[in-house]
């Protein structure tokens, strides 16, 4: 039915079965939506997040998400400022991925501070010092410059670029992109970092704060790195998924394993910075503020056991798979080792939020535990949703991947 | 804020906990003061707005040696606030002039980073709308604006106390306050004299010598805020307090245990 | 309200932060201006078929974009970068010396009639040179074969102007269409159509390239036999298919003859079109 608006020499599902796939995930965007609607009516009081515990689950979402979408700058860097040609084939799901990653990340902040449409006050009355302003410049500013980059995407379609003035937009958009690719890894760089940044500034929360250079914290360096080591792996899944659920090839094997090998390689850089970090923070910056490392290890769930299964589970283990070349080839391995790297860094974002604020600060605090309430999951599940609605679009109607054609002709499914 | 003085103040207030009872007044004074409303009745417990909190201590020691003391906890207007750097919108701010951190909740957007970053846990969020049951607006201060639903607020040493005492004091022709010109409705509501405040700079207020006694300590001083609330207590164990758990645990060289206590 | 109110003043993280912000934003937005003005300067000057052309030729899997050379000479497996202008193309010349020496063997008779006075576009349109200067334009016998018999051609008007690469004549068969390429450029003298068939006679353009970038003789011998493999190829996947190797000849109307084939696919493969 709707043939003529999917990429020539592509065949996709027919489109009934195709709303059927889209339903339960529209289900689940509608149900966050009304969730939304609540919040905004209502209150935040609809959540489990309290005056202990002011950052919760969508906290979490958005620095996890914010991580995982980091794919999409590192990879248009690699590709048009290094001239790493044979990611193009990722890439344009890269973008769609960040785009998806950063519009939720902003649509779940509107809805998790108390007065969103006072949001535009970061702008007006900005705080310099503070590097939840630097955050708040930096993703705007990004998440422009990714439409940016996936307006043309859109463009490409078989019907719009009929059209000549977007066909011819979309010619000049692509000739200065790599401007952009420039431009959005500047960008990424600060905000992925301030996003550190901001937990390891907090000289009152000494679980969090951590020594650093000039003014930015060690953090902020860590979260760039995380996120640069995470992003090609988290798209390597999508792709790898997507290529599950559709039932065929849609990139060359070398990508996917080009992508574990540089995510093993940074995660490695990782894993020894992360080690530094802990060793100084432990020895020298806890001691200088009057705390001990072994405070912070003994309450309810969180014990030593975090520390250990963020640095070796989810940190040594997932670069030693990717690093090896014959696990690489193997797709189990490459997907074990891809998935445990991206549950790493969900879990150190889980930890940077979570355990600053259940530590004890006061020496007659309680140990606080805080498990987020419905409306909370439904408004993540329902931005989740919507990514999956969005991607999903955009892999029915638009050329998602160049080498999608000859893969199918090749292997002989003409 | 904007203020002009003759002098710059420094305004701190010093807590006698050995004097506190644990009466609540000062937290009933507060609410009153300031407006604070009350949330629903099925709110969850930290979900309350209470600028001035009285905590309840214990030594960890065992009946006949169990000791108990209550801490009323302000916010502390620490000289190097960790909410003062994070805010995004430049809500949170200290006057230079007297050392008071204020709140601006018509810019406050809700973000709840100063609520993270404090280790007082001195700040609270207004998760509900605010609410007057019909006839409870009488009760109202009209010299404090109230707040709306999802901003952050905290103890602000009732500074527009400080400016009617200006007020009064330049209808009266002084260039300068007088201690006890300006009290914070905490200090005026405690019945024990607990809680004293006033101007560090200034001589006649006595402040700098209970600042000098050996009695007084202030809460995580070792994380370098600086706050300006400081308590006294003539017991050793209480003086401990304020360090950080496994610090005062091994200055009381017991085993190390969950303390009993509730915020 | 105003950032003045409550003591505010500048100061060195001021400038700086906002420095570099605001300069950002206005690189953001001056470069999406000046796209916005070379593309109403593209639209205005009347590149839309060059920049189509351009555009879909970057789309086009490598098996469509051999190069020439690759079909009879010195440059086998290379793959055009140019798309197909073979006349501003640096490596051209020194291909076509280079082959002229190498004296390659006759290819094979491809199985469809290719006169040795025509010259052929990579799309499957052929040019014949006119005695009074204008050129006669034509579907080649291998992408008649494929489209079969249209039930609509959309042709250009008399005295139309068409550019190279202009996709001018369109083709309609139930839901298959077919836009094809102008192989020159120039202006349209006469157009006609019958029976799905159609011809074009233009009066080509000075100034362009013409026919440098057309095929001809046993170039174009040896690329429509890689052609017809590639169709074979393509429309009996799992290899078993009869070779033209002897000169067999390819059936009428392809489209009825293999009805479970992506001839939506195929058109646009022939037609170099995505």
């Amino acid at each position: 039915m709707d043939k003529d608006l999917i990429t020539r020499g592509l065949d996709r599902t027919p489109l009934w079965k195709f709303a059927l796939w889209l339903l339960p995930w529209a289900l689940l965007a509608a149900w966050g939506g009304q969730t939304i609607r609540d919040m905004f009516v209502q209150g935040l009081y609809l959540t489990n997040m309290d005056n202990r515990f002011a950052f919760g689950l969508w906290i979490v979402f958005d620095l996890t998400v914010i991580a995982l979408g980091a794919g999409a700058f590192f990879l248009g860097f690699l590709t048009y400022l290094m001239r790493q040609k044979d990611l193009q084939q990722v890439l344009n799901t890269a973008v769609i991925v960040g785009f998806v990653c950063y519009s939720g990340a902003i649509l779940t902040l509107a809805v998790d501070v108390g007065q969103p449409i006072r949001a535009w006050f970061a702008f007006w009355h900005a705080n310099v010092h503070s590097m939840l302003t630097e955050v708040s410049f930096c993703i705007t500013l990004y998440l422009m410059v990714l439409l940016i980059e996936y307006v043309p995407i859109i463009l490409k379609n078989r019907k719009l670029r009929l059209v000549p003035s977007f066909l011819v937009l979309e010619f000049n958009l692509h000739r200065i992109m790599f401007l952009f690719a420039g431009i959005g890894a500047f960008l990424s760089f600060f905000h992925q970092g301030s996003l550190g940044g901001m937990f390891g500034v907090l000289n009152g929360r000494p679980f969090a704060f951590r020594e650093g250079v000039g003014i930015w914290p060690s953090t902020f360096f860590l979260f760039i790195l995380s996120a640069i080591a995470v992003g090609p792996s988290f798209i390597m899944l999508i792709v790898m998924t997507v290529s599950r659920v559709a039932r065929r090839p849609l990139v060359d094997r070398k990508v996917l394993t080009r992508l574990g090998r540089i995510s093993g390689l940074l995660l490695s850089a990782y894993i020894v910075a992360k080690l530094a970090d802990t060793g100084i923070w432990i020895f020298r910056t806890l001691p200088d503020s009057g705390f001990d490392a072994a405070e912070f290890y003994r309450h309810g769930l969180f014990g030593i056991w975090v520390l250990f299964l963020e640095l070796t589970v989810f940190g040594l283990l997932p670069a030693t798979i990717l690093l090896n070349r014959r696990r690489r080839q193997n797709p189990r391995w490459l997907v074990a080792g891809g998935l445990l790297a991206c549950l790493g860094i969900t879990f150190n974002r889980l930890v940077v939020t979570l355990q600053t604020q259940s530590a004890p600060t006061l020496s007659f605090d309680t140990f606080m535990i805080y498990w987020p309430s419905l409306q909370e999951w439904a408004v993540m599940l329902g931005v989740v949703a919507y990514g999956v609605i969005l991607y999903s679009l955009s892999y029915r109607y638009l050329n998602l991947f160049p080498r999608e054609h000859e893969l199918k002709t090749s292997s002989g499914r003409a | 804020m904007k203020t002009q003085q003759a002098k710059p103040a420094r305004y701190v207030m010093v807590i006698d906990v050995d004097r506190c009872n644990g009466c609540g007044n000062c937290m009933v004074g507060c609410a009153v003061e300031n407006n604070v409303s009350v949330p629903p009745a099925d709110a969850l417990a930290n979900r309350g707005l209470t600028w001035m909190k009285v905590y309840r201590v214990g030594n960890d020691r065992p009946f006949p040696d169990h000791q108990t003391v209550c801490l009323p906890i302000p916010c502390q207007h620490c000289d190097h606030a960790p909410c003062i750097h994070v805010c995004p919108v430049t809500a949170v701010q200290r006057d230079e002039q007297t050392g008071i951190v204020g709140q601006i909740p018509e810019r406050c957007m809700g973000c709840r980073y100063c609520m993270a970053a404090c280790p007082y846990h001195a700040r609270y969020f207004n998760w509900f709308t605010p609410v007057w049951p019909a006839g409870m607006e009488k009760t109202l201060n009209p010299d404090v604006g109230t707040r709306m639903r999802g901003v952050a607020e905290k103890c602000n040493f009732c500074h527009g106390r400080l400016d009617r005492a200006r007020e009064r004091a330049a209808a009266e022709g002084r260039r300068q306050l007088d201690p006890g010109d300006y009290v914070p409705a905490c200090a005026e509501a405690c019945p024990t004299g607990a809680i004293r405040f006033g101007d560090a700079l200034d001589e006649r207020s006595g402040m700098k010598d209970l600042l000098a006694a050996p009695e007084t300590f202030r809460l995580l001083e070792s994380l370098g805020t600086e706050p300006k609330v400081y308590y006294q207590s003539r017991h050793a164990w209480v003086r401990q307090v304020g360090r950080s758990r496994l610090a005062r645990v091994r200055g009381f060289e017991t085993p190390a245990g969950e303390g009993v206590t509730h915020g | 309200m105003l950032p003045t109110a409550y003591e505010f003043h500048w100061d060195t993280g001021h400038v700086v932060f906002l420095g570099v912000f605001y300069s950002v934003v206005v690189t953001v937005l001056s470069i999406l201006v000046y796209t916005a003005l070379r593309g109403r300067g593209d639209l205005k000057g009347q590149r839309t078929p060059a920049i189509a052309w351009e555009e879909t030729f970057h789309d086009l899997p490598a098996d469509r974009r051999a190069c020439r050379h690759a079909f009879d000479g010195p440059a086998a497996g290379r793959v055009c970068h140019h798309c197909f202008d073979c006349a501003t193309c640096a490596g051209h010349p020194e291909f076509t010396a280079i082959g002229r020496s190498l004296q390659a063997p006759q290819p094979p008779d491809p199985g469809v009639p290719m006169p040795s006075d025509t010259f052929y576009h990579r799309g499957h349109t052929w040019v014949k040179p006119a005695p009074d200067g204008t050129l006669t334009l034509g579907l080649d016998p291998f992408a008649q074969r494929c489209f079969g018999h249209p039930t609509s051609v959309s042709l250009p008007a008399e005295g139309q102007t068409v550019q190279s690469g202009e996709r001018a004549v369109t083709l309609h068969r139930g839901r298959l269409e077919a836009r094809l390429a102008m192989p020159v450029a120039g202006e349209v003298v006469a157009s006609s159509s019958h029976d799905g068939q159609w011809r074009l006679r233009v009066r080509p353009d000075p100034a362009s390239a013409s026919l440098v970038n057309l095929l001809r003789g046993n170039e174009a011998r040896a690329w429509m036999t890689r052609e017809v493999d590639w169709l074979q190829g393509r429309l009996n996947p799992a290899g078993g298919h009869t070779t033209l190797a002897d000169g067999g000849v390819l059936m009428d109307d392809l489209v009825a003859a293999y009805p479970a084939a992506d001839w939506d696919d195929l058109w646009g493969q022939v037609s170099l079109d995505v």
